[in-house]
């Protein structure tokens, strides 16, 4: 079969571990597999040899060595012991995006007709996601718009007592050019 | 020979003083606390004692009870084991005033080699060199700062009352010596009750080497000859060897001897350890006594062919060494690696939590006391050792090759262990060469991470065990087969294809 | 209970060419189910790769449980039919295991002519359909598919069992309480369109998945309006503002986790009961079978020695087993379960006939279900059987058979011709899952029997009109056509091609399949109907 690719965890590190080929062990014949970890690619072969209660132990043959190894469950992880060495493997997010993270939307805009009782940013203020915009009211009740994204709002098109409708742009917010906002600037109360 | 002994201890120590006594034909007594009830040393010894708590004071410390437990039990002697109870003057005295026999020297020498300053005055009385320092101990800052500065820094500020790193500082400077006096005197108020402290002059990297001893209740007294324990960290010795790479035949005669003459002169008693430290010139500076059978006993027994444990028996049973030193001799070299439930990756930190399997190295040469199986949990409440690997060959050089190979064959799975640490440095060059001191680790390993070769390797395995659909199936079989009845194909095949 | 003995002599010459012969049509098998899963256009793949989806195979992968098993439905399904290269019909399905429970998969692959629905394409939707709601399996769709292949709109669009069929049955799952989830996971056009909207639970990838009725080509035919397919039916849009998706999903992978999410909601499943006891492997390899099989299907062979290598411990209880002897009845244990099973050894008489009709009477009583194991040419023929009632006796079977409550299972596993095939339980006695041997056959009669017939027939013909009757030429001229035909329509290929089957297996995985199949069926209630039986004609 094709392919496989297994995302998994280790050591805080997200890593992509992909299998080339496969040739599955059968009680007389070790199994073979060639996998691509970080770049390199390694062949291998390996011999089950069995479970001993819970914790099963494998053979692997790598560059002309062989290596007994214990692998274990542990919740959803995996322990895996051998070569004096231990790491514990978590399966990781398969993460396939068409291209780059998804952009974040840039408008501050309201999700119903209301009238603005509150601007909380000026242009040139650097922002943070989730920081208040723009308070607005509506059936009397107070509604706070938070920014989208970090970033650096653009325009602030309305003020105070202005009537507002769903799809009104009334923030807009550009990514920061110097990368992700700082305490510096802003006119923070 | 008593018939019946209790252990007050746990772990690798416990189960290794009960198979000795198991060879004796000695009946063994072992105590747990709560959360050790089904640890490996309590199922071992021919009956058991519960503690009532699992903190050390309810437990392992828990005077009143290990003698309540003796007396219930019909135990003649106690073997303390290392740590807890075993250099306290107290318990010793409380076994004697209870008819037991404490399995080490007698209260009074206890009390004289405990305290540090007593033991260095004993030293320097016996003619033994000391490193430069206080002799009396103090709570005076201006006197320690004024001896501090005739001696001249780096000084060493030590508890006057205790061991173990506690209460101890190493002073660069005289600007640090104010804070560094503070601190010290207050960990020691808070470890020994007794916040005096004395200080000693440091020595720049020196070795860390101490000699066994043994002495019958007959005033004969042998040594076993040197080990040199360089390899710590936070001082906490981690690996160990006998005989030292640093000490030739002429030093060795010179520094057994006053190993000697201190044990003779304190009057001691069972098995102790004299502990020296070794400076660049090869001047010797004795340190302190350990009372006590230490942790890295089994490297002296492999290259004199001597089971320590059970000369302690005899010993405190009153028998007479039985030996000269001419009877002494040595073969071949040891290395000890200590097996610490602890994260060497991340500073050390305890790695408790239960341990899911564990493969023991064995073969020639390898000898594992491991105080932990698969399965065992790893409480949070004692030191946490888990085993130490002990390898003996022809010399220093195979020993080495030895302690590699049996690293490489020792799996532990669920705790983190230092044990890629252990096998980088005993496969590095300045340990082959055996430039061993205090400040090894710190010099070569001060950075030191795990190699990826290595890591890689784990990771196929992995995958071989993913590929292979096996590994759930030691699950299943592990969470309890499901009745049989509900043992569907589809829980059964594993990962069952068509195409095979 | 007793022990199935064997007399199969492993080294024997007869063994071995058995072997070599089954062997040999195993390894085809092998290489049609791998052509079959990798046989994809390069440009498609690098196509598929470039929009960020994942592959079929990477789907299932994230969708199902790890190191569980995957029975594949109809991988087969339109070999050699269209231009040759619509694998699978164009999608990939089959029972597999989802947090803890067994689910039918049923996946477009976008990289087989863009996900188009062809003519079997419809048929294979509408089996797995059928499967899941036969066995009450939530039905997991995941949707990657550019619609109707136009150019065959015709065979798939108007009739009863077409393409609005598969929304209706969407309805008719609901209605029965069998959850539906549904990821669009590419585009999802016209009539697809329905294919979330009708399931409990959308799931909606954003940047790949589009839902609408018309896609940007028709918008812009119909109303000169330019859109793009986000825009038109994308994640966003159908999650926020029409609430034709429930669920916002940022890639396949979060999609499919969704999914695995909304299985282990499902309340749980009621298992329905049948006698059971503690799994045994049988005491023969399955490795056998390859030899014990003989090359000609016309050679008869004993179909305990089959039953020694699928039954637990080997053990078989025979039913009346000197009565009818050309059919073999009896229960036994398949990983555990009991089942009642049916064997062929030989043609059909009354007596055999009327067994079978008894056992599966008492099998339905009491809860047993049933598996048959197909090897027959037929009913018996000739005056005296027909004299003796060989009709009625073969209805009371078919009676038996079709009204039977308890689940079935076939396997063909050498010839199905006639009668024979309705009495065994073949397709159109809808057994739960019917398989295929690759060495079986299919067809009214065998070739050469056809053959025969119609040369028969023919000749009687010129006597009638006072000709002479067909020289050799002539006959030959008949006979040749017809028997090839019959050849090709009857192989299992062309069965498991047009979807007659569920899937050719390996002879020697029979036993895991069989398993798998009948663990999957107990996920339904284990009557689909009030037990009874037509009147049987006595």
């Amino acid at each position: 079969m094709a392919s496989r690719t297994f995302h998994v965890r280790v050591a805080d590190e997200d890593l992509e571990l992909e299998v080339l080929e496969h040739a599955r062990a059968t009680p007389d014949t070790p199994g073979t597999f060639v996998a691509a970890i970080s770049g390199a690619r390694l062949a291998c072969r390996y011999r089950l040899l069995g479970p001993r209660d819970q914790v099963l132990e494998l053979a692997l043959e790598l560059d002309g060595r062989t290596h007994r190894l214990l692998v274990a469950e542990d919740g959803r992880a995996r322990l895996v012991a051998g070569l004096g060495a231990s790491l514990r493997v978590e399966p990781g997010r398969a993460r396939r995006g068409g291209g780059a993270g998804r952009e974040p939307p840039r408008e501050v805009t309201p999700p119903m007709p209301a009238v603005v009782v509150a601007v909380r940013v000026v242009v040139g203020q650097r922002v943070k996601a989730g920081e208040p915009a723009v308070v607005v009211s509506a059936m009397k009740m107070e509604a706070t718009l938070a920014a989208p994204r970090d970033g650096v709002v653009a325009e602030v098109r309305v003020k105070v007592g202005d009537k507002v409708s769903p799809g009104d742009v009334l923030v807009r917010i550009d990514a920061d050019p110097q990368g992700s906002a700082d305490e510096a600037g802003g006119a923070k109360s | 020979m008593f018939e019946r002994i209790l252990i007050a201890n746990r772990g690798e120590i416990a189960l290794r003083i009960a198979r000795t006594c198991r060879e004796l034909g000695v009946r063994t007594v072992a105590v747990h606390s709560p959360v050790d009830a089904r640890a490996p040393h309590a199922l071992y010894a021919d009956e058991r004692v519960a503690l009532p708590g699992d903190a050390p004071a309810e437990s392992y410390l828990n005077m009143a009870r290990l003698l309540e437990a003796a007396r219930a039990t019909g135990a003649q002697a106690i073997h303390p084991g290392y740590g807890f109870l075993s250099e306290n003057g107290d318990f010793a005295e409380a076994c004697a005033a209870a008819g037991l026999a404490f399995i080490g020297p007698p209260a009074r020498v206890l009390r004289a080699v405990g305290d540090k300053l007593q033991a260095r005055r004993l030293a320097q009385a016996a003619g033994v060199p000391i490193t430069p320092g206080l002799l009396e101990p103090t709570g005076d800052a201006g006197a320690l700062v004024a001896q501090a500065e005739r001696l001249g820094f780096p000084i060493m500020l030590k508890a006057a009352a205790g061991g173990g790193g506690k209460g101890m500082r190493r002073v660069e400077r005289a600007e640090e010596l104010p804070e560094a006096l503070a601190r010290a005197a207050s960990e020691a108020r808070g470890a020994f009750g007794d916040e005096r402290l004395y200080l000693e002059k440091c020595l720049l990297d020196p070795r860390h080497v101490e000699v066994q001893i043994l002495a019958d209740q007959h005033g004969q007294v042998v040594h076993l000859f040197e080990r040199e324990c360089s390899i710590q960290r936070r001082h906490q010795k981690i690996i160990e060897e006998a005989p030292s790479p640093g000490v030739d035949e002429a030093l060795r005669e010179r520094l057994c001897a006053a190993a000697v003459q201190v044990a003779r002169a304190a009057g001691y008693q069972n098995a102790g350890t004299v502990e020296f430290l070794l400076d660049r010139d090869g001047r010797f500076y004795f340190m302190e006594v350990n009372a006590r059978l230490q942790v890295e006993h089994p490297i002296t027994e492999a290259i004199c062919g001597l089971d320590l444990v059970r000369a302690q028996l005899r010993l405190a049973a009153g028998e007479p060494l039985g030996l000269s030193q001419a009877d002494l001799t040595r073969r071949g070299h040891a290395l000890e690696c200590r097996l610490y439930a602890e994260d060497a990756e991340h500073g050390f930190l305890p790695s408790p939590g239960r341990i899911a399997g564990l493969r023991s190295p064995t073969g020639p040469g390898v000898r594992f006391d491991c105080g932990v199986e698969a399965g065992s949990e790893v409480p949070v409440h004692y030191d946490p050792i888990l085993a130490k690997l002990i390898c003996q060959a022809e010399d220093r050089p195979a020993a080495i090759a030895r302690m590699q190979r049996a690293l490489a064959e020792t799996a532990v799975l669920g705790v983190a262990t230092p044990l890629e640490l252990l096998l980088d440095v005993v496969g590095s060059e300045p340990f082959r060469a055996g430039d061993t001191s205090t400040g090894f680790l710190a010099r070569h390993f001060a950075d030191w991470h795990p190699d990826p070769g290595r890591r890689q390797a784990l990771l196929l395995g992995w995958l071989a065990a993913e590929l292979s659909g096996h590994a759930g199936r030691a699950r299943e079989a592990a969470a309890g087969a499901p009745a049989a009845a509900d043992a569907s194909p589809w829980h059964t095949l594993g990962r069952w294809r068509m195409e095979g | 209970m007793d022990v199935l003995e064997t007399r199969i002599d492993t080294r024997s010459a007869e063994y071995q060419a058995n072997r070599a012969a089954m062997l040999a049509l195993v390894a085809d098998l092998r290489a049609e189910l791998e052509r079959a899963h990798t046989d994809r256009s390069p440009k498609a793949q690098a196509r598929h790769k470039e929009q960020g989806k994942l592959t079929v195979e990477e789907r299932l992968e994230a969708l199902l449980d790890p190191d569980a098993p995957f029975l594949e439905v109809a991988p087969l399904a339109a070999k050699d039919m269209y231009d040759g290269r619509v694998h699978g019909a164009g999608s990939l399905a089959g029972i597999g295991r989802v947090s803890g429970r067994e689910v039918l998969v049923l996946a477009n692959d976008a990289r087989i002519k863009g996900g188009t629905i062809y003519p079997l394409g419809v048929k294979k939707t509408l089996r797995c359909q059928a499967i899941a709601l036969e066995n009450r399996l939530p039905m997991l769709n995941l949707v990657d598919s550019g619609g109707a292949f136009l150019p065959l709109q015709s065979e798939l669009f108007p009739d009863l069992d077409d393409g609005g069929r598969v929304f209706y049955n969407q309805a008719q799952l609901s209605k029965l309480g069998v959850p539906q989830i549904t990821c669009v996971m590419g585009l999802c056009t016209a009539g697809a369109a329905y294919m979330p909207a009708m399931s409990d639970h959308a799931i909606h990838v954003a940047g790949t998945g589009a839902i609408f009725l018309g896609g940007p080509p028709l918008v812009r035919a119909a109303t000169g309006e330019e859109v793009t397919a986000e825009e038109l039916g994308g994640a966003r849009l159908h999650c926020a503002e029409s609430g034709v998706s429930d669920y916002y999903a940022e890639d396949d992978a979060h999609a499919l986790a969704i999914a695995r999410d909304l299985v282990a909601l499902l309340p749980p499943v009621e298992r329905a009961r049948i006698p059971t006891r503690p799994p045994a492997p049988p005491l023969y390899p399955a490795d056998e079978i390859y030899g014990l099989v003989p090359r000609a299907l016309s050679t008869p062979y004993d179909v305990r020695e089959l039953l020694a290598r699928l039954l637990d411990g080997s053990q078989f209880h025979e039913f009346k087993r000197d009565y009818g002897p050309t059919l073999v009845c009896g229960w036994g244990y398949l990983h555990g379960m009991q089942v009642g099973l049916l064997g062929n050894n030989g043609v059909l008489f009354s007596e055999s006939s009327l067994k079978a009709a008894q056992f599966i009477q008492l099998c339905d009583r009491d809860g047993v279900p049933l598996v048959f194991l197909q090897n027959i040419n037929g009913y018996i023929i000739g005056r005296e059987y027909e004299r003796g009632g060989i009709t009625k006796d073969g209805h009371k079977m078919v009676n038996a058979v079709a009204t039977a409550g308890v689940p079935k299972l076939t396997v063909i596993v050498g010839a199905s011709f006639g009668a024979g095939n309705y009495g065994m339980c073949g397709r159109a006695y809808s057994p739960r899952f019917l398989w295929m041997w690759p060495n079986a056959r299919i067809g009214v009669m065998g070739p050469d029997q056809a053959a025969s017939v119609l040369v028969s027939v023919k000749n009687e013909q010129q006597a009638r009109e006072g000709l002479p009757p067909m020289t050799p030429e002539e006959v030959a001229a008949i006979q040749e056509p017809i028997q090839e035909a019959a050849r090709r329509e009857g192989s299992a290929y062309h069965s498991t091609a047009n979807l007659w089957d569920d899937g050719i297996l390996d002879p020697a995985r029979t036993r895991d399949v069989l398993a798998l199949g009948l663990s999957a069926a107990l996920n339904a209630p284990l009557r689909s109907a009030p037990w009874g039986y037509g009147v049987f004609r006595m």
